[in-house]
C-alpha cells in the first residue's frame, strides 16, 4: 500500500486547471497585445497587462466555483477540510504564476516587432502588474471567506463579480493612498502586492477556520 | 465487529429551515446492500452527508469499521467509494486527468482497474466530462468509487434518472461488489423496484426519523395488507394496524405478520405487499 498525498493529487487537479485555461487566455491576451501594438495606446498596454495577469487565476476560481458537488464529493475522500480550504489558495497562486510566462511570451513578441509599446510599459508597467497581482490576491482573500457564509454559498455567482470589483478597487485604494501619503510609484506598488499578500494569508486561515464547521 | 458502518441516535438541524434530523439510527452488516428509501426531503441526504461528514452532525455518533468517523479519519474515508446523483467532477477534466489526482488522493488506487471499468462502460479516458451524457457521468462516479478498492459504499440516488439497461448494468456491479463479504453498500434511492432487486435490508426515512430498518424479506414476506369492509375493520385489533387507508368500498390495513393476521381474522382477503405499496401506506395512511 503506497503512501497517500492528496495535497499532491489536489495540486494535480490545479494544474489541469490551469492548463485547460491557458489556451483561451493566451488567445486573449495576443489579441491585445496585437490591439496594442497597431493602436499604440497605453491605455491598451495597460489592459493586455492587467489581464495577462489575472485572467489565469479567474478562470481557474471561476471553474472550481462552477461545479457545487466537487468540494462536498472531496471531502468524501480522505481530504480533510484545512486541506480543501488550503488548495484553493494554492489554485490562485499557482495560476497566478503561470501569468508571468504568458506576460513574458508576448511581451517579447511584441518587443520584437515595435519597441514603442514597450518603452510605455517601463513609465507605468510596473504598476500595472503591481496592481493586477494585488487584485487577484484580494479577490481570493474576499471570496472565499465570503462564499464560506451561508450566504455567500447561496449567492456564488453574485459573489464572484462582486469581489473582483471590490479587490480591483481596494487594490487601486492601496496604491492611490500610498502616492496620497507621499511614496513614489514603485514603492507604492509594493506596497500594494505587500498587502495583498498579507490579507491572502490572514484570509487562509480565516477560510480554513470557517472550512472546519461547514457544512458541503 | 458486525456491522461495517453504524448510526446512532444522529440528529443535524439547519439554521433558517424547520427540517430536522430526529435520532436516526441504522447499522449495515459486513457484505450486506441496504436500501434507503423516503421522499424527497426525508433526509436521506442529510443522513449521508452526516455520515460522511460533509455535513456536521448536531449530535449522535457515526461508526465506520468500528470508529468514530471524523474529519481527521482519513484512513476510514480511504476505504469508502461514493456516488452521487449528479456529476461531481468538474467539467473540464477528462477520466484520465481524474485518475492523475486520485492515485495521489487514495492509498489504493488501481489505474488498471479503473480503465477496466471505463472500457466495461464504455467511457473514453479522454473526452471531457462536458460531453458525457448523465449516465455516462454516472458510470464515470462508479468506476472512480471501485477503483480504489473500497470496502464500503454510499450511494446517494445514484441510480435515478437512468434508463433501465444502465441502471441494471450498475446494479449488477454492485451485486458483484458484494460478494467479497467484506463489502456492504448504502443505497439511497427512489427507485423500489432496484431496492428489492438488490437490497438486503431496507431503511424507510420520513421527516427526517427512521420508521422501519429491517431486513428485505422480512418486508416482502410477513409484511400485507387486508382488506376489510367498514364492518370487519371495527373488529381488527389496533395494535394490529401499523396504518390503514380508506378506500371507495373498502379499508386497507397495513399489518407487519399476514400469517397470524390471517389465522385471527378469518374470512378478511389478506394480499402481500410491496416496498413502495408500504412506503405509501405509511407516509399516506392513518394510524
Amino acid at each position: 500500500m503506497k503512501t497517500r498525498k492528496p495535497l499532491l493529487g489536489l495540486l494535480a487537479y490545479s494544474f489541469n486547471s490551469v492548463i485547460g485555461s491557458l489556451m483561451i487566455v493566451v488567445l486573449y491576451a495576443l489579441l491585445l497585445g496585437v490591439l496594442a501594438e497597431i493602436t499604440e495606446a497605453y491605455f491598451v498596454v495597460q489592459l493586455f497587462l492587467f489581464n495577462a495577469v489575472s485572467a489565469v487565476p479567474y478562470i481557474v476560481i471561476q471553474k472550481s466555483e462552477g461545479t457545487p458537488k466537487w468540494e462536498s464529493y472531496l471531502l468524501a475522500m480522505p481530504i480533510k477540510r484545512k486541506d480543501l480550504a488550503t488548495i484553493l489558495y494554492l489554485n490562485v497562486f499557482i495560476a497566478s504564476l503561470f501569468a508571468i510566462p504568458i506576460m513574458g511570451l508576448v511581451w517579447g513578441a511584441g518587443f520584437v516587432f515595435d519597441g514603442t509599446v514597450m518603452e510605455a510599459f517601463f513609465d507605468g508597467g510596473f504598476t500595472t502588474v503591481a496592481l493586477a497581482y494585488g487584485s487577484v490576491m484580494l479577490f481570493a482573500t474576499l471570496l472565499y471567506p465570503i462564499a464560506s457564509t451561508e450566504f455567500g454559498h447561496r449567492n456564488v455567482q453574485v459573489i464572484f463579480f462582486g469581489c473582483i470589483f471590490m479587490s480591483i478597487g481596494i487594490s487601486l485604494g492601496i496604491f492611490f493612498g500610498g502616492r496620497w501619503l507621499g511614496l513614489s510609484d514603485v514603492v507604492a506598488s509594493l506596497l500594494t502586492i505587500a498587502i495583498s499578500v498579507v490579507a491572502f494569508v490572514f484570509s487562509l486561515f480565516i477560510t480554513r477556520a470557517m472550512y472546519s464547521k461547514m457544512d458541503f | 465487529m458486525n456491522a461495517i458502518l453504524e448510526v446512532d441516535k444522529l440528529s443535524k438541524s439547519y439554521k433558517g429551515s424547520e427540517f430536522q434530523l430526529k435520532d436516526v439510527s441504522l447499522s449495515i452488516p459486513h457484505g450486506a446492500i441496504m436500501g434507503f428509501v423516503g421522499e424527497n426531503g426525508a433526509g436521506k441526504s442529510t443522513t449521508i452527508g452526516c455520515i460522511l461528514n460533509t455535513l456536521v452532525k448536531d449530535s449522535g455518533e457515526v461508526k465506520i469499521f468500528g470508529r468514530e468517523m471524523t474529519d481527521d479519519s482519513t484512513d476510514i474515508r480511504d476505504k469508502i467509494g461514493v456516488v452521487y446523483d449528479s456529476n461531481a467532477f468538474p467539467l473540464h477534466l477528462t477520466p484520465a486527468k481524474i485518475s492523475s489526482a486520485m492515485r495521489h488522493i487514495f492509498s489504493k488506487w488501481d489505474d488498471d482497474l479503473f480503465k477496466k471499468y471505463l472500457s466495461k462502460f464504455k467511457l473514453s479516458e479522454n473526452q471531457r466530462i462536458k460531453g458525457f451524457s448523465r449516465g455516462m457521468t454516472m458510470k464515470l462516479g462508479v468506476a472512480v468509487a471501485l477503483s480504489h478498492h473500497p470496502q464500503l459504499l454510499v450511494l446517494d440516488e445514484a441510480t435515478s434518472g437512468l434508463d433501465p439497461i444502465v441502471r441494471d448494468d450498475i446494479l449488477d456491479v454492485f451485486m458483484d461488489f458484494v460478494q467479497d463479504e467484506n463489502n456492504s453498500i448504502l443505497l439511497s434511492s427512489h427507485i423500489t423496484s432496484d431496492l428489492e432487486k438488490v437490497a438486503d435490508y431496507i431503511t424507510f426515512i420520513h421527516d427526517g426519523s427512521i420508521v422501519f430498518s429491517e431486513a428485505k424479506d422480512n418486508l416482502i414476506y410477513n409484511y400485507g395488507v387486508m382488506r376489510c369492509k367498514a364492518s370487519q375493520f371495527e373488529q381488527v385489533d389496533k395494535e394490529d394496524i401499523l396504518a390503514y387507508r380508506k378506500r371507495d368500498y373498502q379499508i386497507d390495513v397495513l399489518v407487519s405478520d399476514k400469517q397470524t393476521a390471517a389465522k385471527k381474522y378469518q374470512g378478511v382477503v389478506i394480499d402481500s405487499i410491496n416496498i413502495e405499496e408500504i412506503m405509501l401506506m405509511l407516509v399516506k395512511g392513518e394510524k
